[in-house]
């Protein structure tokens, strides 16, 4: 059942299956190897069968989108209208969202619908999707190791053939970082390319929604569909903007060359003619030496088809894994204030009203919820403002300015997507802060709200998939989408 | 950096969060973790120019005119409710 989107698209359309039925391959499969994974905390069977009715009368009358009578799988931070969503999180246990994220209702209109949500760690705050109140999502290659997080749910999912596609979220590598450990493909979109409307926020300056599927093609599709400025979300890319114009003009390129019939998959063109790609020798140091040589090893290929490697260093990326954790603590001890007990979530009750809340906080977060909102708390308080935040800050401001720099001489940067492979169950747990460190070369792309997008590139001695990261400059999202698709399917028809 | 214990109190209590004194003991053992993992951000990092904004992006204001709002029944659906208000239970105490 892990065909691409244009195969099941084509079949729906030949009408060689119904999405009905494809709808209920998809269940049956959920129903008998979810439990194996814990890919999923809510299975919405009847929302489910009741989309993949009314796309199949769409289809009868003709009426066919990119996306008609394929599900898809939604991160349980994604709000879905009538369908309960908690952020894994015992805050959040029975919140019923009145509103679809403008994402969700925008591959609504495109066709798709809800096969169900699923696990996360808690608030997105995790690289396991062990830290959720529904239990661990275990990896669908090898259940003795995790998934990986925060959207390991999403990424399980996609792994085993239990949604088409799904979406996650990514403010520190969580789409990525679950698509490298369980060998699928994870697309973070430009910070802004995406309205967060209805995104559940942990640190508003870099949350992103992105989308995990079996190929950058795929993602591909899935992007097209939701990009694009929304009112409801000012930080969205504004129509009429350079950058409006960067990503729209990207797109088309992409699509023109899917589309061209009888052409070969080629290297995409750079912003100047070739192809020029940068390899930070900064992002290999403590790589795994099994991770490292297949990035290198798939990176070969694009230099066989024409690109050219330009030496690039990357060292004022140094210290971006304290500025994130510092920048993202800060906005999630703020974002996260708003859950009192007394508007939603669960509430419990005190000697009076602020005992109220604080009695309704402690019992709702989790340790982790817990320690990064007292981080934030602290980075953001009298006397140590100055001493981290503002700091943070600063380096934020210098990273971005270095990657500006860098982009002059490179239209893409690749790079390994984590060091490792995938941690074993409960090793990140055991680790503790040292396991932050894991996320240093993911969290770049988010301070400065590049396109990235994560591709398999082979497995370990072990067996565990490794995950090449492909990231460019701001809004050139389709340049990105095109190289994963150049590595996927470069030199065939 | 060590965090002291009144340090960390008062933290809590901005943040809104309370904890045993037994809870206490394990948790500030782990905040003086997280808070030196953040320590290692550069000396070298002079005075600040504030860039909380990763895009230097678009942030535009939408037009001055009134949207309805969402229904009573919808902003109250997910809390406890009395009549078309949020209901809170009445004690009488300090606000902390």
């Amino acid at each position: 059942m892990e065909q691409s989107l244009r195969k099941l698209r084509k079949t729906l359309d030949d009408r060689k299956i119904s999405s009905k039925e494809l709808t209920e391959e998809y269940l049956k499969k959920i129903e008998t190897e979810n439990s194996r994974i814990n890919a999923y905390v809510n299975i919405c069977s009847e929302e489910a069968l009741s989309g993949a009715s009314s796309a199949d009368e769409r289809l009868s009358d003709g009426e066919t989108g990119p996306l008609t009578g394929i599900p898809m799988a939604v991160k349980d931070n994604i709000c879905t209208k009538d369908i309960i969503t908690t952020c894994c999180s015992n805050i959040l246990k029975n919140y019923n969202p009145v509103y679809d994220a403008t994402a969700v209702k925008r591959l609504y209109l495109a066709g798709s619908f809800t096969l169900g949500k699923t696990n996360m760690d808690e608030f997105a705050m995790g690289q396991t999707t062990e830290n959720s109140i529904f239990g661990s999502t275990r990896n669908p290659v090898n259940t003795n190791y995790c998934a990986g997080g925060s959207s390991g749910g999403s990424a399980a999912a996609v792994a085993a053939g239990l949604a088409p596609f799904a979406l996650g979220s990514d403010t520190g590598g969580s789409v990525r970082q679950p698509a490298a450990f369980c060998g699928v493909t994870g697309f973070k979109p430009s910070y802004g390319a995406v309205s967060r409307y209805g995104l559940i926020a942990y640190a508003s300056s870099m949350d992103q929604i992105g989308v995990l599927a079996q190929s950058a093609d795929d993602c591909a599709i899935v992007f097209n569909e939701m990009l694009g400025n929304d009112e409801k979300d000012m930080t969205s890319v504004r129509p009429g903007s350079a950058e409006y114009g960067r990503l729209a003009s990207g797109m088309r390129e992409y699509f023109s060359a899917v589309n061209a019939k009888d052409a070969a998959v080629s290297l995409p063109a750079g912003e100047n003619g070739k192809l020029r790609i940068g390899i930070p020798e900064e992002y290999f140091d403590d790589a795994d030496p099994e991770c490292a040589a297949a990035v290198l090893s798939a990176v070969k290929e694009f230099e066989k088809a024409g690109a050219v490697n330009v030496p690039v260093k990357t060292d004022r990326l140094k210290n971006a894994l304290y500025a994130y954790y510092i920048i993202a603590c800060a906005e999630a001890s703020s974002n996260l204030g708003r859950y009192d007990g007394i508007r939603y979530g669960r509430r419990v009750l005190g000697t009076d009203i602020g005992d109220t809340v604080i009695k309704t906080r402690n019992a709702g977060f989790s340790g982790e919820v817990k320690k990064r909102i007292m981080l934030g708390t602290f980075a953001l308080s009298h006397g140590y403002y100055d001493m981290y935040y503002k700091k943070a800050c600063e380096l934020r401001s210098r990273i971005r300015a270095g990657f500006n720099e860098l982009f002059d001489s490179v239209d893409l940067i690749i790079t390994p997507t984590v060091t490792r492979t995938a941690f074993k169950s409960g090793e990140a747990a055991a680790l503790s802060t040292a396991a932050y460190a894991e996320d240093r070369l993911l969290v770049p792309a988010n301070l400065a709200g590049l396109p990235s997008l994560s591709v398999p590139v082979g497995k370990d001695k072990a067996g565990l998939p490794i995950g090449m990261m492909i990231t460019g400059k701001g809004f050139a999202d389709g340049l990105v989408l095109s190289a994963g698709r150049f590595h996927q399917e470069g030199g065939r028809l | 950096m060590n965090i002291s214990k009144e340090e960390f109190d008062k933290t809590a209590s901005l943040a809104k969060l309370s904890f045993a004194e037994g809870e206490k003991e394990e948790f500030l053992k782990g905040f003086s973790e997280i808070v030196s993992f953040a320590d290692a951000i550069s000396e070298e990092v002079a005075s600040a120019e504030n860039a909380p904004a990763c895009t230097g992006g678009f942030c535009d204001l939408r037009d001055d005119i009134v949207i309805p709002p969402i229904s009573p029944a919808d902003a109250l659906k997910n809390g406890q409710s009395a009549g078309s208000y949020f209901a809170v239970e009445n004690v009488i105490g300090e606000a902390t």
